[in-house]
């Protein structure tokens, strides 16, 4: 009695497991297979079932340690991106109306008794409003590109401005005490087109 | 015309040949991916990266072994490769397309007997897939009578006569847990 239960629960377990697997269902690959194999070998699955490229695969990509190891460098990638977009200067656009001064000439600038030319990035260390709108540091192509699209947008039809002139350090009795005369005329600018704005006259 | 004529035929770049190969062989590339994958799409997916690639590394074959055996292995191992890939897994975590049974296990049988039917292959499926992998893949893939315990023995890399032992320990596993539900009084 219990051997012919054990069979019957048997035959039961047999059919479903062969129901699990399709069995007896039909299948038709062919059309499929040689599609593929005719473009190349490249998959064609089902509309909508995209699949990881072929390179992908010779690149390791199948790999769980390979995807985990590039979503961190992703990760890492991402996060400089973003610290470096948190700490980016305000454009110069968020000066108009700020007056213009030179910016404090730094203590570890030039030796005393002598005066010194400073690159272009260096002279444009200025301050508005007593905030630093260029850091000479910040010599990335996305700030300057910034910068000059700003200039631009101030500027309007202006002819555009001469190179400018190296900027000369004067002592003045102590020596780690530096006047700049600095000639920043683009700069210089933007007050004027707010004052034509707001119907002012302008100077 | 043989398995091997078929082969050698589409060494040559005779695709027709191969495609003679693909009509005769593909129902049990899926069964053997359809072990692995949960849905039947993604099994016929499997056995289709396997046919395509099976082309592709035709030179590598040196007939020690059946054509027949020699797709499964191939199959096998996409499937594999399926399912520990970490899209699947996420997919498997998150998705409800979890193919259950759609056909009657005996057509022709009253509608009560057909839904019992139903009822208890969705219990089997739900008991097989919480066995452990080195229980379930022998288990099913004895199930799907398409491999030998020897091709089996191949495909896994475990001697036959352990895969024996694993796939009699799942059934009765099985058994004990449909007990436990009430199956074996009930029916």
């Amino acid at each position: 009695m219990s051997d012919r239960t054990d069979h019957g629960v048997d035959s039961q377990i047999d059919r479903a497991l062969r129901a699990i697997v399709d069995h007896g269902r039909t299948v038709d690959l062919h059309a499929r297979v040689l599609s593929a194999i005719d473009a190349g070998g490249r998959f064609r699955g089902r509309a909508g079932h995209g699949r990881w490229p072929a390179f992908l695969g010779v690149l390791g990509f199948r790999r769980l340690a390979f995807r985990v190891a590039l979503a961190a460098v992703l990760g890492v990638a991402v996060f400089v991106l973003w610290s470096a977009v948190r700490t980016a200067p305000p454009p110069l656009g968020s000066a108009r109306g700020g007056t213009t001064q030179p910016a404090p000439v730094s203590p570890a600038t030039p030796a005393p008794g002598g005066s010194r030319a400073l690159n272009r990035s260096a002279a444009a260390t200025l301050a508005i409003d007593g905030r630093e709108i260029v850091s000479p540091v910040r010599t990335a192509m996305t700030h300057r590109r910034r910068a000059t699209r700003a200039a631009e947008s101030w500027n309007g039809g202006l002819p555009p401005l001469e190179a400018p002139a190296p900027i000369e350090l004067e002592p003045i009795g102590e020596p780690h005490m530096r006047v700049a005369h600095l000639e920043v005329e683009r700069l210089s600018i933007a007050p004027l087109e707010m004052d034509a704005l707001d119907g002012s006259e302008e100077e | 015309v043989t398995d091997a004529e078929l082969v050698e035929q589409a060494r040559l770049g005779d695709t027709a040949a191969f495609g003679e190969l693909v009509r005769r062989h593909q129902a049990a590339a899926v069964r053997t991916a359809r072990v692995v994958c949960r849905s039947r799409e993604d099994a016929e997916d499997v056995a289709q990266e396997a046919l395509v690639s099976a082309w592709h590394k035709l030179d590598g074959f040196r007939g020690d072994a059946q054509f027949r055996t020699w797709l499964l292995a191939i199959t096998w191992r996409h499937a594999l490769t399926r399912r520990e890939s970490l899209w699947r897994r996420l997919r498997r975590m998150t998705s409800t397309d979890d193919q259950a049974y759609h056909e009657p296990v005996l057509p022709g049988r009253g509608i009560d007997e057909r839904l019992a039917d139903e009822a208890f292959v969705r219990t089997v499926q739900a008991l097989v897939r919480a066995l452990p992998a080195k229980l379930r893949d022998p288990l099913m893939l004895a199930a799907s009578g398409d491999c030998t315990y020897a091709e089996m023995s191949e495909m896994l890399g475990v001697p036959s006569g352990t895969l024996k032992w694993r796939v009699m320990h799942a059934r009765r596993r099985l058994k004990e847990q449909l007990a436990a539900q009430g199956y074996e009084a009930a029916r």
